[in-house]
Order: C-alpha cells, then sequence, then structure tokens
C-alpha cells in the first residue's frame, strides 16, 4: 500500500512566527488571520495586494493607500527595495521598546490574537518555544490533532548571529561570508580565527565546540542551500554584487541593534499542520522536508548577515502595536493583516507560503532582494504501478515505467541528470510559458525561450542539441528548470510508429469537459471520443490513425496533448532471453563432454584430439559454430563447470527465461553465449553483434523501443530483428507501459 | 513497542517530576542505575506538566531526542490539595517514527481513569513514590501492551484497567455492485455467534465468482446491506476485490508482470493454482502434479493476453495450453498479484458531450419512442433505453451497466448499438 504515491495534501492549517527577546516568547504573526476558521473574506482580499506590492513602485503605493485608511505610519514602508533605509527604522523601533509589551496587551486582547485554535496566544506561545537544545533541529509538539512543526534558531549565547567580531577582524570575516567561500583555504583560517576569538571570549561557557561546530556547519548549510535555491529554480538568487558595502552599512547597524533595541534571542517559524491520523508521518516529513527546513535555513542565512529577522519583527510588532485605536474589529484585523502584509517582506512571504502550499502550488517568496526561494512539496509525474480498486486513486495521473531520471544500473546512465534520449513534454502551451518567461526577468530567460522555440516533443534531448548547437547540459538543465517548475515533463520522445493505449489510468470524469477543450483546440477534427476510441483496438503504431501525410503534424500534436492529459500512455515492449531447448540440451551435452574431456586430459594428456572432439561432435549436434563456440565459452568456464550441478540426462530440457542477462550466474551465461552463437550461425555477423548488444535490454526493465534511440539504429532493422528472434524461440516479448 | 511509561506530576517543592518510570531510569537518571535516560525530561517539563489551561484539553504528544511522548495532561483544582490543585500525567514513550495512532485511546483512557479516581478517593495524590501501586500499575501495562498488545489490571475492588490496541487501517473504497469479493482467509473458521446475520447469510457465496449484486440476490439479503456487510470484511483484509470474469473480457500483463517472470516461486504457485483437477484447488496439488505447466510456460502464456483480445480469442489462440489449465483461475491468480488488469469497457454516447443534457433527455425521449416497436417483439422493456442514457457518460464500464441494469453485454452492446452516436472506449 505504501508503496502507491497518495494524492498531495499539504494538510497545512496555519503559520505562526514566534520570537523571543529577551523577555517573553511572542507569537507576533500569524497566517491566516483567524486559523482554522473562514478566512475567504481575508485571503480575497490578499490576492489584490500583493499585485501591488510586486511592482517596484509599491512604496509610494502603499503610502499613499495607507494615509487614505488613516493608519499611523511609524515607520518607513520597506522590504524589497528599502534595504539602505533599514538603519532608521531600527533606532525608532529601539525607541518604541519600552512600551512595546502593555501596548502589544492590548493590541491582543482587541483583535482576539489570545485565542489560536483555542489556546491562549500568551500559553501557546510557551508551549511553542523549544528549548535551546533544539536549535535547528526538527520541534515537533502535537495538541490533539494539531501538530505544531518547525525549526527554531536561537541566537549565540551572547546575543549575535553571527561569530562575535572584534572590528579588527571583522573585514576578514565579512570577507569570508560575502566571498561565498569559494577559497577552502580562507575558509579554513577564518574557521581558526573563530576558535581563537571564541575561547578568549567566553572560554568558561561549555559547548564552544558544538556551537562552533553548528555555526560552521550553518554556513556550509547555507552556501549549499543558496547553490542549490539557484540551481533548482534557476531564480535570480542575487549573488549580492554589492555585498561589501552592504556588509559595512550592516556592520554599523548591528551595534545600534544591540545597543538599543532587546535583542532577538530566537526565532521559530511554527507550521501548524492538521494531517490524517494515517498519513501523520508522511505528511509531516513531507513539510519538514521540504518547507519547514529550508525556510528556516534561509532565515537563519538572512538574519545572519543582514538582521533581516529582526528587522521584520520589529516592522511587524510596530504596526500590532498601533492597531488598537480602531474600532471595528473585523475591519480592523483586515486592515492590519493589509498593512503588516504590504510593510512587511517577511508576512508577505509566510502569506503566500500558506495560499502555494495550501494550494499544493510552488510557493516563490522573496525575503530581501538578495535572496528569494521556491519552496513546493513535490508531487510524483508519474506512477508505474496501476493503483487497484483498494489502493488510493490518483486518476489522470501519467502510467509508465520509463522513468526519466537514469538509474546508476542503467544502460548508458549519465550522472544525475535528465536522460539524454528522454524530450520535453510542455503542460501548457508554448505561448503562456513563454508569457511567464518573459514577465520576470531572468538571467536564463533568453536561453530558455531560444531552447523552448526550438523543443519539441518528437525528438530527444540529445537529437534537439544536435540540430539547434545548443550544449546538451545546457538543455538538461533548462529542461529540468521547467519540470522543476511543474511546466513540462520528461517523456520519451513521440513518434508515430510507437504504440500509444488509452490510458488505464485516465481520468474518465474529466471526459466531458476535456472533449470540449479538444474540440476547441483542434476543429475539424474527429472528436475526442472518437480518438479515445480508435486507440481502444488491439494495440499498433500510432500512424495507423493518420489518414495521411499532412495531417501528420497536428495529430502528433494530438498525441501531445493526450499524453499531457494522461489520456494515453505508451504501450512499451518488454522481452526476456528464452533459452530453447535444443540450446540448452546441447549445453548439457557439451558440459558432459568438457567433464569427460578434462578427464581425459588429465589421463592422456593429448589436447588436441579433444578439442576436435569437442567441436565436431557440438557441431553436428547444435549447428553451432565450432570454433566460436570454443573460443568464446567452454575456455573461461572448463575450470568452474565441474562443481556445476550437471543437468540431469533423464529429465528431459524445457525452455527457460533469463531474468537478467547482464548479470547472469555461470550456467545461464553458457546459455546466452551458446544463443549467441546460435545467432551468428543463423543469421550472420551482423545479427550476432546486433544481439550481443540486444541482450542487455532483454531484462524485462529496458523497453525496446529506447534500442533504436540510444543506439542510433533504424526502428526497421529492430523490428525485424526482434521478429526473428521471437520467431526462432529466442525471446519472449510483453507489453506493458 | 512502547519504551517506557512514566507518572509525572507536580511536586509542591519541586516542581514538576518524576515520581515513577518504568523501566527504571528511563526518563530521569538516578545514581542506583547505570541506565541512560531516553530523554532529558527537564526542557519538556513544563509541557507534560502545562499551564491549567492546557491541561484536561486533550492529547499532548511531542518528540524529544528521537522519542515520541503521548501523554494527556490532568489538572484538578480542589481546596484540598496543598496548592489548591493537583496535575499529573501518564506519559507513553514510543520512538520517534512508530505509529503511535493504536496508543491514544490507551494514554487517555490511563489519564481518564486515574482522574476519576483521585476525585473519588485521592488514589494517586495518596500513593506516594517508591514501589507504589501507581508503579506496579505502569511496570504491568508496559509489559501487557508489549507482549499481548493487551492489558487487564484490576486496581481496586470495583476497578479494573482494560486496554487494548486497535490497529487502524485507511477506510474502505466505495463499493460498487459489479465488484466480487475474493475471499483472502476462511471466513468460515472466524464466525462466531456475534455474527450480523446478513454476514452469515452471504459468506457462503463469497467465492471469487459471484459479484455484489449477484450475493445480495443468491443469500436473498438487501443490496445496501450486503454491501455494508462487504466493506467490512474489506476493511479489515479479508476480502480482495476483483472484476467479473467472463471469456468476453479483455486483460492485459501491468508493469508488474517482470516480477512474476522473475519469481519462481510465485510461477510455482501459480502452477498449484491454475491445474486442473477435482474439487477446490487445494486437492489439485497433488493430482495435477503431472500436467502442471512449467513457470517459463505460464509467463509466456501471461505475457500473451494482450489489449484488444478477449480471453476467448485467447483461448483459442493458446487452444493446447488453455485445455490444460483453468483459465478462470489463471486469469484471477494474475489480477490478485496484480500483473494483470481488466480492460473495461465504458460507453459514451457523443451526443451528451456535444450539447448538454437537454438534448439528452430529448433523445432518449426520442428513442424510446422511435425503438418501442422494436423492443415491444423483442422483450417489451420500455423504460430501460432511458436507463441506460445516464451510464453513458463515459464514466461507468460495461460491468457496472450490465449488473445494475441486470442485463447480459451481448444486450447492452445491441442497445448501445440502436441508441447510434455510442463510442466504446477501452481503457
Amino acid at each position: 500500500m505504501a508503496s502507491y504515491p497518495l494524492p498531495p495534501n499539504p494538510c497545512l492549517v496555519a503559520i505562526l512566527l514566534l520570537v523571543k527577546t529577551t523577555s517573553e516568547p511572542r507569537i507576533i504573526f500569524h497566517y491566516p488571520p483567524k486559523p482554522g476558521e473562514d478566512n475567504t473574506h481575508f485571503t480575497d482580499m490578499f490576492k489584490e495586494s500583493p499585485a501591488d506590492d510586486d511592482s517596484s513602485s509599491s512604496s509610494s503605493d502603499d503610502e499613499s493607500q495607507d494615509s487614505s485608511t488613516e493608519i499611523p505610519k511609524p515607520i518607513e514602508p520597506k522590504g524589497e527595495n528599502g534595504t539602505g533605509k533599514s538603519t532608521p527604522e531600527v533606532d525608532e523601533y529601539g525607541s518604541a521598546s519600552p512600551e512595546k509589551s502593555d501596548g502589544l496587551k492590548g493590541v491582543k486582547a482587541k483583535l482576539q490574537w489570545n485565542d489560536l485554535f483555542g489556546y491562549q496566544s500568551s500559553v501557546l506561545s510557551k508551549v511553542l518555544l523549544p528549548a535551546v537544545s533544539c536549535h535547528k533541529k526538527r520541534f515537533e509538539v502535537g495538541l490533539n490533532d494539531k501538530v505544531f512543526l518547525g525549526r527554531p534558531v536561537f541566537a549565540r549565547p551572547e546575543g549575535t548571529w553571527k561569530k562575535p567580531r572584534k572590528p579588527r577582524r571583522s573585514s576578514s570575516k565579512s570577507d569570508v561570508t560575502a566571498e561565498k567561500v569559494k577559497d577552502v583555504r580562507e575558509q579554513g583560517k577564518g574557521t581558526k580565527v573563530e576558535t581563537f576569538d571564541y575561547a578568549n571570549k567566553d572560554s568558561g561557557t561549555s559547548g564552544v565546540d558544538t556551537h562552533l561546530e553548528s555555526q560552521s556547519d550553518s554556513h556550509r548549510d547555507e552556501d549549499t542551500l543558496k547553490k542549490e535555491d539557484a540551481i533548482e529554480d534557476g531564480e535570480p538568487v542575487v549573488q549580492t554584487p554589492d555585498t561589501k558595502s552592504n556588509r559595512t552599512s550592516k556592520s554599523d547597524m548591528l551595534p545600534l541593534i544591540k545597543e538599543k533595541q532587546k535583542p532577538l534571542a530566537m526565532f521559530h517559524v511554527v507550521f501548524v499542520l492538521r494531517p490524517p491520523p494515517l498519513e501523520y508521518h508522511l505528511r509531516v516529513k513531507e513539510m519538514y522536508d521540504n518547507v519547514t527546513k529550508k525556510l528556516s535555513k534561509a532565515l537563519k542565512w538572512e538574519q545572519t548577515r543582514s538582521g533581516y529577522v529582526a528587522r521584520e519583527t520589529a516592522v511587524i510588532t510596530s504596526l500590532t502595536k498601533h492597531m488598537d485605536k480602531s474600532n471595528s474589529e473585523k475591519q480592523n484585523l483586515a486592515t492590519l493583516y493589509h498593512d503588516i502584509i504590504s510593510r512587511s517582506s517577511l508576512a508577505k512571504a509566510i502569506s503566500t507560503l500558506y495560499n502555494s502550499i495550501t494550494a499544493s502550488q510552488i510557493a516563490h517568496i522573496s525575503l530581501s532582494p538578495a535572496l528569494s526561494l521556491s519552496l513546493q512539496i513535490p508531487f510524483p509525474t508519474s506512477i508505474s504501478i496501476l493503483p487497484t480498486a483498494l489502493a488510493p486513486q490518483l486518476p489522470g495521473l501519467w502510467l509508465t515505467t520509463a522513468n526519466s531520471m537514469p538509474t546508476d544500473d542503467d544502460v548508458q546512465g549519465n550522472g544525475p541528470q535528465l536522460g539524454a534520449h528522454f524530450t520535453l513534454l510542455l503542460l501548457s502551451d508554448l505561448h503562456s510559458i513563454m508569457a511567464d518567461i518573459n514577465a520576470t526577468a531572468s538571467p536564463i530567460t533568453g536561453p530558455l525561450t531560444h531552447y523552448l522555440r526550438v523543443t519539441t516533443s518528437n525528438e530527444s534531448f540529445l537529437q534537439i542539441s544536435q540540430s539547434s548547437g545548443i550544449p546538451l547540459t545546457e538543455i538538461q538543465f533548462l529542461a529540468s528548470h521547467l519540470i522543476y517548475w511543474r511546466r513540462a515533463r520528461a517523456i520519451p520522445p513521440l513518434h508515430q510508429r510507437d504504440v500509444y493505449i488509452v490510458s488505464p489510468n485516465a481520468d474518465m470524469r474529466n471526459l466531458a469537459t476535456a472533449s470540449q477543450n479538444f474540440a476547441k483546440l483542434f476543429p475539424a477534427l474527429p472528436p475526442l471520443p472518437k480518438i479515445l476510441y480508435m486507440l481502444s483496438h488491439t494495440p499498433r503504431p500510432y500512424s495507423a490513425l493518420i489518414p495521411s501525410k499532412d495531417h501528420k503534424p497536428t495529430y502528433m500534436d494530438i498525441l501531445a496533448w493526450l499524453m499531457r492529459g494522461g489520456w494515453v500512455t505508451q504501450l512499451r515492449t518488454f522481452a526476456w532471453v528464452r533459452v530453447p531447448a535444443d540450446i540448452k540440451e546441447a549445453v548439457a551435452k557439451e558440459t558432459v563432454m568438457n567433464a569427460s574431456r578434462k578427464k581425459k586430459f588429465s589421463e592422456t594428456e593429448s589436447t588436441d584430439e579433444t578439442d576436435t572432439d569437442t567441436s565436431s561432435a557440438s557441431s553436428t549436434n547444435l549447428s553451432v559454430p565450432p570454433p566460436h563456440t570454443s573460443s568464446a565459452s567452454p575456455s573461461p568456464t572448463s575450470s568452474t563447470h565441474t562443481t556445476l550441478p550437471i543437468p540431469q540426462p533423464t529429465t528431459p530440457h524445457t525452455p527457460s527465461l533469463i531474468p537478467n542477462p547482464r548479470l547472469a550466474s555461470a550456467l545461464p551465461s553458457r546459455y546466452l553465449s551458446a544463443l549467441s552463437a546460435y545467432v551468428l550461425n543463423t543469421q550472420g555477423v551482423d545479427a550476432q553483434s546486433a544481439w550481443d548488444i540486444c541482450v542487455n535490454y532483454f531484462d524485462g526493465h529496458h523497453a525496446i523501443e529506447t534500442i533504436p534511440v540510444r543506439e542510433g539504429w533504424k526502428r526497421k532493422r529492430v523490428a525485424e530483428l526482434m521478429g526473428a528472434w521471437e520467431g526462432m524461440g529466442l525471446v519472449v516479448r510483453g507489453k506493458h507501459w | 513497542m512502547l519504551k517506557a511509561i512514566f507518572f509525572a506530576t507536580f511536586d509542591v517543592t519541586e516542581g514538576p517530576k518524576v515520581l515513577h518510570q518504568v523501566p527504571a531510569s528511563s526518563i530521569t537518571a538516578s545514581p542506583s542505575s547505570p541506565a541512560i535516560p531516553l530523554i532529558h525530561f527537564p526542557p519538556i517539563a513544563s509541557l507534560l506538566i502545562p499551564h491549567p489551561t492546557l491541561c484536561n484539553n486533550g492529547l499532548v504528544t511531542l518528540t524529544h531526542s528521537h522519542h515520541r511522548i503521548l501523554s494527556y495532561p490532568q489538572h484538578i483544582a480542589s481546596p484540598r490539595y496543598a496548592r489548591n490543585a493537583y496535575t499529573f500525567n501518564f506519559c507513553l514513550v514510543l520512538a520517534e517514527e512508530a505509529d503511535f495512532g493504536s496508543y491514544v485511546p490507551v494514554v487517555r483512557k490511563l489519564n481518564a481513569l486515574f482522574r476519576t479516581l483521585e476525585e473519588q478517593g485521592q488514589f494517586l495524590s495518596r500513593d506516594g513514590g517508591g514501589g507504589g501501586k501507581v508503579y506496579a500499575l505502569c511496570e504491568i501495562l508496559l509489559e501487557d501492551l508489549n507482549n499481548y498488545s493487551e492489558a487487564m489490571i484490576p486496581i481496586d475492588a470495583s476497578n479494573t484497567l482494560n486496554v487494548k490496541l486497535f490497529p487502524t487501517y485507511p477506510p474502505p473504497p466505495p463499493l460498487h455492485a459489479h465488484h466480487v469479493p475474493l475471499a483472502t482467509v476462511r471466513l468460515a473458521g472466524l464466525v462466531d455467534e456475534n455474527w450480523d446475520l446478513t454476514m452469515l447469510r452471504l459468506l457462503p457465496w463469497i467465492d471469487g465468482v459471484n459479484s455484489v449484486k449477484q450475493i445480495a440476490l443468491l443469500a436473498d439479503a438487501d443490496f445496501k446491506l450486503v454491501r455494508k456487510a462487504i466493506r467490512h470484511l474489506l476493511y479489515y483484509g479479508c476480502v480482495l476485490l476483483l472484476d467479473i470474469f467472463s471469456f468476453g473480457a479483455i486483460y492485459a500483463p501491468t508493469a508488474e508482470v517482470a516480477a512474476f517472470v522473475e519469481s519462481q516461486a510465485m510461477q510455482a504457485e501459480c502452477a498449484r493454482y491454475v491445474a486442473l483437477g477435482h474439487g477446490d484447488g487445494l486437492g489439485a496439488e497433488e493430482e495435477g502434479q503431472g500436467r502442471a505447466m512449467s513457470g517459463t510456460q505460464l509467463a509466456e502464456l501471461y505475457l500473451s493476453l494482450r489489449q484488444g483480445h478477449s480471453v476467448k480469442s485467447w483461448c483459442m489462440e493458446h487452444a493446447d495450453a488453455a485445455g490444460r489449465i483453468d483459465v478462470r483461475r489463471f486469469v484471477t491468480f494474475g489480477v490478485i498479484k496484480g500483473f494483470l488488469y481488466r480492460v473495461h469497457k465504458y460507453a459514451l454516447a457523443t451526443s451528451i458531450h456535444r450539447s448538454g443534457s437537454r438534448r439528452l433527455t430529448k433523445a432518449n425521449f426520442h428513442r424510446s419512442k422511435q425503438g418501442e416497436g422494436r423492443k415491444k417483439e423483442r422483450m417489451g422493456g420500455g423504460v430501460e433505453n432511458v436507463d441506460l442514457g445516464k451510464y453513458l457518460d463515459g464514466t461507468h464500464c460495461f460491468d457496472e451497466i450490465c449488473t445494475d441494469l441486470m442485463i447480459s453485454e451481448k444486450e447492452l452492446t445491441a442497445r448501445l448499438k440502436a441508441w447510434g452516436d455510442v463510442q466504446i472506449i477501452c481503457r
């Protein structure tokens, strides 16, 4: 049961942001505004607001908007474009901090923030405050059916987020981070310096080593994280060209925080889930590995770099503080949320995250100009096992065993990249993808549009690379980018001579709407039910459907469309080597002969005679050409075969299948060489060399359809060879997806 | 598998404290025992003996150092206690990745029961530390739950703790009239006098051939009750669901067929199952020995089944082999093991999809009028075509239509032909 993929179900109820200064831990922000209740009122409203914020000129818009709603503005709006302005805000926050606690209490009472899932906010925040030992570890607390999942991050004991620095060392240290630790030697130096520093500063504290380790670890983590992101989303994770200037301003700023404001001691983004009891572990793990952990790492990175979380905390708390003046509670909450989300990039990120993840979509959040990341809970694009009546159903999911990621035992494994013999099937039409790509400026926009113009689902990456001149690795990179963003899927290239059937996993409930879409897209062609009906017959090549040569491009488009919707799947051929009875008999005889020869050999020490004996004997019995057999098989096996159980001569030989010809043990490998010789004898040298190559595919796991693509042979040739071998009883074929 | 049980209370002078723990030193280290505690209690103490608002308010679980702790904190406010309140919590410790669903009722019951006992007679607060009654109870509970998955522990003259671990299974899938249940266990051997009457009636008819509808008819029981009863069997995994076997049906291998080709054990099992013999397949084991098919032959036969090719035509193609095996069992074996699948047929009236339901009803009316004469001479069923219309949206397979309308596939095909523009899709 567990092997079946389950339909996506993020079961996310809310996201809370918990921070701790020197005083009590507080939940300063949560999204949605009223967790566990109907939030449509709010979500509708927020749908508009991000649009405002996306434009770079948003700050002025926001200001005018805000002033119209008569909300006191304690600070400058910032976030996306306000890094430079950060210093004054911190000051302002610092001055505001004394009245913070009581002011906030009033707000809480008014806004009913104290009631989260029926728990008092203050109680809940104490529950969710982890022990310091939980630093950067999985935090999981369940209250009834809800799980609070997080990965808390603590400041260092002395209140900083970075390694402690002294003025004289700060420059070298910032270099280390700024250069993204390109130089290993430099990194080593940096660490050494820290050790020294640490020992100097708090020599008394225990656990210095662990802290130090985790710190340097975290740096490495963040580096990898960042790299990952850059690779995964191909997103313009700006590699902060202005890091150095930033750094200086930041180092000015950080002491200010320390002086004027209660320093942030811990932050903890808590994901509240309500998983079904039977899927508890699966759902919690999914969320933690894909979302919680990555977000926490990114925030830690940004906090270390620029005090990001502390800054955002200041923004959010200063906003909530001023909200107790308004009257209407509901309106109040709505405007407050609108305000917070438009002012604080962290709050906005949390709301985006919540909305996207609950919709099982990809959340793209930008925390600061330097760091944007995309988070998603991945969803399978295909299944190889047809769900039985008892298993969870995922109708419409592509049913196939074709795995675009070649496994290490693949015939031509080429690393952790997309298989070169696959191609891309775009999941929406080219124009909309192009429009989306052009809407976001990214360094790979150019190559991506160029690639999308030449890509086709009828040719493999390799062929496209050869015809267009784009390097294969680049194509693979761009393709995996599109796949990550769920815009495309890797499939074996479509070909009109391959066989396609109506997928047993097709979602028949969608047939009505799909038919209408189909009619719109392909007018003047047979309707969708008719096409599916034509594919329902005895399987035959797709070309049988195409009425004329002129229709071919259209019908290939139809095929791509059908594949996209999971309506059809390729019926692929799988084969096993079959050893006919007479080959077995011949090999057995030969074994006996060799055994006797060995006996004789040891007795008489005469080689020539026996050799000719064997060969003549085998040639008469087997019609296997003697020179080949004797050169290929007996010599390596002769040393071992005396220990093998020799088949009983009394029982008649029955044909059998060799499951894995590439890893065949002694006896089957002798059968294989006998078969190879047999092919040479009956069909000639060409066929034999082909057999020797094809045998690797005859393990029931490699589709025969991949042979022409991978080996670059003509399809016709493979078909002829396969037909002949099947006729001779050397191969058994089966067809599935 | 429970790792530990412990009993924590709020000590008036020491704060949260583990009073009893089984096994010894599993939660807090003691100088007498060298064992290393599974968890570090102080950081989680505030969660296990929490704020009063979190007490009596349901389950509190947490993970800590690769263990999961299930608890149900209880808070009793009463002037008889030192600080006017008594807080306690029986906690179960499991491995973090273990399924804990079945332990939730246990921890709930444990705490609720002792809350009552405490309220009635201060059972817990008077018990004291060391080797008291509560400690003994924890000890027995841990052992019994781990060894027997249940425990019955007398507490005093009038109270007994009865707990049992019940596994939770996913809800069974929807059961349709055309599904064919096949027992995976000998159901007759499980029956006792408490079983449901409908269940007793229908058990003899569960044979892997009869559909749910047929079972209801044969057992002379209400269809809805039969369906409910079989869903119970499904929930406990006592039956599998197959399709209605007929020689006109189409079966094709799935990707799992590779496992059959490679597994000699499965081939041998299959050979025994499909061998022709007298009686029920078990006696056939010895009988069919001489004539049994080899695994390779069976594999080749399975691989020769394909889409668009009915069992009937397959039998004619492989007349020699088909004569030596029980074809129904041959097919069923593949379906049970998941390496064969039934290619179902779906009918789709294209007129429905072209223009909504209005035209459908019109068409229905039209056709029933038109075909009246023809139908009268055949059987006189006037309204069936109207019934048929709702099955022609492509989501109902032929088996379902035939079972619901109680007609044969042949008749259905004839009616569909009469209907006109219907596309038959095999999937």
